[in-house]
């Protein structure tokens, strides 16, 4: 299983989180308290197979032609909000994790910023599933559907010119 | 910082069903009842039992697959003038299933044996990429009644990937792996060239399936944000919020309802949420919000479609065709 999860500054992702709608839930006693995780795979905590759908930061020059430059973060399955998910493991505070959704590091331009409403293309390296991205969360809003048609080496530029274009994604 | 390194083929990671988990599976359909199977990514909101796995070609239930208009809830019975040009799941899954017979041939030629699950047996929430169901936030009473926002689980286990090794991988997509900065595999298998992007990649061709949709999609997207824009939408909305304050929720429009309440995956869906979502779709009854908002669509797509009738239609035939050739190709 890859350790991938990444750690940033806890004051500006805490913001960050807040801003993208992730409640932070608070036990009376820290010991207790639910944890945030900033991942850029959904396979790092779900027990996931290969085959994913990767959102990537940039566009590219023309869908279907490569990979953009820059950060990506790779999905697996339904994800019903691209900001993150809470999980809780035991039903108590501490069996609790926040997951919040950032690019990877170190990938260039998007790197540690939020995945949601964030990206610009998307690639689809499924050898059977197709996947849609829908531009609310909840599965709701307009849909996009980024088959596995095309070679997982290129990349399909979504739908909306200005970010605010993704916010969930699911098996087509 | 380390780059991210290509998966391993045929590495499988945890929870995949080995064969235990298949004899359980068929244990489940003899009818003895067994406590959770490790799911397979899948999200249950609702904390209802995982579903069974080792899906089976019996198991694809058409009458479980999304409609293009649905036949329930305030959405019922509503089309959108772009829809004729997208293509549908059931399209999807015609091309697919011919494009899969191709690969297993293709591969099978190379001296692979590749064993792809059915097509089918887990339908997504909408069947094109107008998402009518859901389009303006959530439009279902019944829905929402058991699922707050969310949607109902799968009743099977989505079907994993084939396992496949690394010359596997390579034959099948003309890559060295599944990932986006693989490297290109070489140009021949043991004396046999390889498909440009593999047998994958050879099967879609075949069938005409690599088809670019960002005309539809595109101008799909654009009338769903032009719509609110439009004096009555606004009014609409505004109307429907104010439904929600006299119901104690304060929320400015459908998509920022569904964020509302928190959700925690591994528990029930909440109490809190299913009265937030029955009230939303009180609300939209009692202004009439999805039929406004789709009467202003619908204008909307009108005029996106005169200008563009050629393109569209040229996008509508390429689809007809792709379908065609993929029944052709499953007839053999």
């Amino acid at each position: 299983m890859k350790v991938r999860s990444l750690r940033t500054r806890m004051g500006a992702t805490a913001a960050a989180a807040a801003a993208a709608g992730i409640t932070m839930v608070y036990a009376a006693t820290p010991a207790a308290a639910v944890t945030t995780q900033y991942v850029s795979d959904n396979c790092d905590y779900r027990n996931c197979t290969e085959g994913d759908l990767y959102m990537n930061y940039h566009s590219v020059a023309s869908s279907g032609n490569g990979n953009p430059s820059g950060s990506f973060a790779a999905f697996y399955g339904n994800q019903y909000n691209h900001a993150g998910e809470t999980i809780s493991y035991n039903g108590t505070d501490a069996g609790t994790v926040n997951y919040v959704f950032v690019f990877a590091s170190g990938q260039g331009d998007g790197s540690g910023q939020l995945v949601k409403n964030n990206a610009a293309s998307a690639n689809n390296c499924s050898t059977v599933d197709g996947y849609r991205v829908y531009y609310n969360s909840g599965y709701a809003g307009h849909s996009q559907s980024i088959p596995h048609y095309w070679s997982c080496a290129s990349s399909t530029n979504l739908d909306a010119t200005l970010k605010n274009n993704n916010a969930s994604s699911h098996f087509a | 910082m380390p780059r991210r390194t290509s998966r391993e083929p045929g590495r499988l990671r945890p929870g995949t069903p080995g064969p235990l988990a298949r004899s359980l599976a068929a244990l489940a359909g003899a009818g003895l009842a067994l406590t959770a199977l490790t799911g397979c990514g899948d999200t249950d909101p609702a904390g209802q039992a995982p579903p069974r796995a080792g899906a089976a070609a019996a198991e694809v239930d058409e009458s479980k697959w999304p409609k293009v208009t649905p036949d329930t809830g305030l959405a019922r019975g509503l089309v959108l003038p772009l829809q004729q040009y997208m293509q549908t799941y059931q399209d999807s899954v015609v091309i697919e299933r011919a494009a899969r017979s191709l690969q297993t041939q293709c591969m099978a030629d190379f001296g692979f044996t590749v064993a792809f699950p059915p097509v089918g047996t887990n339908p997504p929430p909408n069947a094109d990429d107008a998402n009518m169901s859901r389009r303006y936030g959530i439009t279902d009473r019944a829905m929402a009644e058991k699922y707050g926002f969310g949607i109902p689980p799968d009743t099977v286990e989505h079907p994993p990937p084939p396992k496949l090794t690394a010359a596997a991988v390579a034959v099948l997509t003309g890559r060295k792996g599944l990932d986006p900065r693989a490297e290109p595999a070489p140009a021949t298998y043991q004396g046999k060239k390889i498909p440009k992007d593999g047998c994958q990649g050879a099967s879609f061709d075949r069938i005409g399936a690599r088809i670019d949709f960002a005309l539809s999609s595109r101008l799909d997207h654009d009338s769903l944000v032009k719509s609110q824009e439009t004096p009555e939408v606004q009014a609409g909305i505004r109307a429907w919020s104010g439904c929600m304050k006299k119901k104690g929720y304060a929320v400015a429009d459908p998509y920022a309802a569904i964020d509302l309440i928190p959700r925690v995956e591994g528990a029930e869906t909440s109490g809190k949420e299913i009265s937030a979502a029955v009230a939303d779709i009180d609300c939209k009854k009692e202004t009439d919000l999805v039929r406004v908002w789709h009467t202003a669509e619908a204008a909307i797509q009108t005029q996106q479609v005169e200008q563009n009738q050629l393109a569209l239609q040229q996008l509508k035939e390429k689809n007809a065709a792709a379908v065609k050739a993929a029944e052709a190709a499953l007839r053999g």
